[in-house]
């Protein structure tokens, strides 16, 4: 029902369309004779070829209108299918010569490469972040030389874990031959000869508050 | 729980190797607890992520630590006897399959074992230099010698 109701108004509109054109064109063609005729008048040869060559254009013209006449609104869809067809054949043949060689090639190597050549790069990140929040704080900075994407997953995993915990007392030396005996590590080791350090407990913290109070009130 | 220990279901791997295991260690993995607790378990589970290589590791895994589960949290001896085991188990595999490990007990959301994983990955890259690492875990060295000294740079006064 709507098809056939737009079918009539195309086709009108078509008709309306075609109607006025031929006017156009039938006083156009009359210009043009007058104008061949002037031009006869005036100079013979060139007038004459140049109002051909004029009924030659404007013939062309009318043809593409007649042509059209009849397919009624497929005009508008042919002219603009051809448009489009060329505009998305080229649309996927640029894609097309571009990915048909170098860049899938590209891409299936890198995929390879990175599937076959590094276990630990092919983790997915958060994986790695939580490999990564296992080392110490020391670690951190030769794993950021060790690679991109390492580094990039070093980083997060020192913002996200590291930021948030003691480092461990680091060696002085990093041989472990010297500190065999002395099991490092979980055991703090108290520096000779440390300050004490002198803690406040609750009870005497109070009492210190409340000889304060008690001076600035009388 | 008298009737969990009945119950058997069966996982089967992405290279068709099904294993029959308890209810109790079946839900030592989060995902098929899961799907025990949705009723989608009457059939094999199929695990699309694992091979039975690695899923069996896992299962041996998952028993030992139902079996052995301290009893509560004071039992520090058996908490350290499990943690001696956890370390002899992992000792047998090379980091292929450690990776592997840590890939499916991710899938299959094992906190245990990925963090027992994760563990042993780092304590190989602790006191490395960056070049030991690269060589340990053949990663490529992606950065120029200007970018990497930029990094040094910048990091000489976080890292010392």
């Amino acid at each position: 029902m709507i098809s056939f109701i737009t079918e009539f108004w195309f086709s009108s509109a078509s008709k309306v369309v075609d109607w006025f054109l031929k006017k156009l064109t039938m006083s156009l063609t009359k210009k043009m004779k007058l104008n061949r005729d002037d031009g006869g008048g005036y100079s013979d040869g060139g007038g004459g070829f140049h109002g051909k060559e004029d009924e030659l254009e404007l013939g062309l013209g009318l043809g593409l209108v007649r042509f059209t006449r009849g397919l009624g609104r497929k005009r508008i869809l042919i002219s603009s299918s051809v448009q489009r067809e060329s505009l998305s054949r080229s649309a996927v043949q640029i894609p097309l010569t571009e990915s048909s060689s170098p860049v899938k090639r590209q891409r299936s190597r890198a995929m390879v490469s990175s599937s076959s050549s590094s276990r630990l790069e092919s983790l997915p990140q958060e994986l790695l972040i939580k490999v990564i929040e296992n080392v110490d704080h020391e670690d951190l900075i030769s794993l950021c030389l060790v690679s991109k994407s390492i580094k990039e997953a070093s980083l997060i995993a020192k913002s996200s874990h590291f930021a948030y915990t003691t480092p461990r007392k680091t060696r002085a030396f990093r041989n472990p031959l010297d500190f065999e005996d002395s099991s490092y590590g979980e055991e703090d080791i108290e520096p000779p000869k440390a300050p004490r350090h002198y803690r406040w407990t609750k009870a005497k913290r109070k009492e210190q508050l409340s000889s304060i109070s008690v001076a600035l009130f009388t | 729980m008298a009737s969990s220990s009945t119950n058997k279901f069966v996982l089967k791997s992405n290279d068709d190797v099904s294993f029959e295991v308890t209810e109790a260690v079946a839900r030592e993995f989060q995902v098929i607890a899961h799907i025990i607790d949705d009723d989608c378990a009457k059939k094999a589970i199929p695990l699309s992520n694992v091979t039975g290589e690695i899923l069996s590791k896992m299962i041996e895994y998952g028993k030992k630590h139902i079996e052995e589960a301290p009893v509560d949290e004071e039992d520090e001896e058996g908490k350290k006897k499990l943690q001696i085991w956890d370390e002899e188990f992992m000792k047998q595999f090379n980091m292929e399959i450690v990776f592997q490990l840590i890939l499916a007990s991710n899938y299959l959301n094992n906190k245990g074992l990925l963090d027992l994983t994760c563990c042993t990955v780092a304590d190989h890259i602790k006191d490395m230099t960056p070049d030991e690492v690269r060589t340990l875990f053949n990663v490529k060295n992606d950065y120029t010698t200007e970018e990497e000294e930029e990094i040094r740079k910048e990091n000489s006064w976080a890292f010392e």
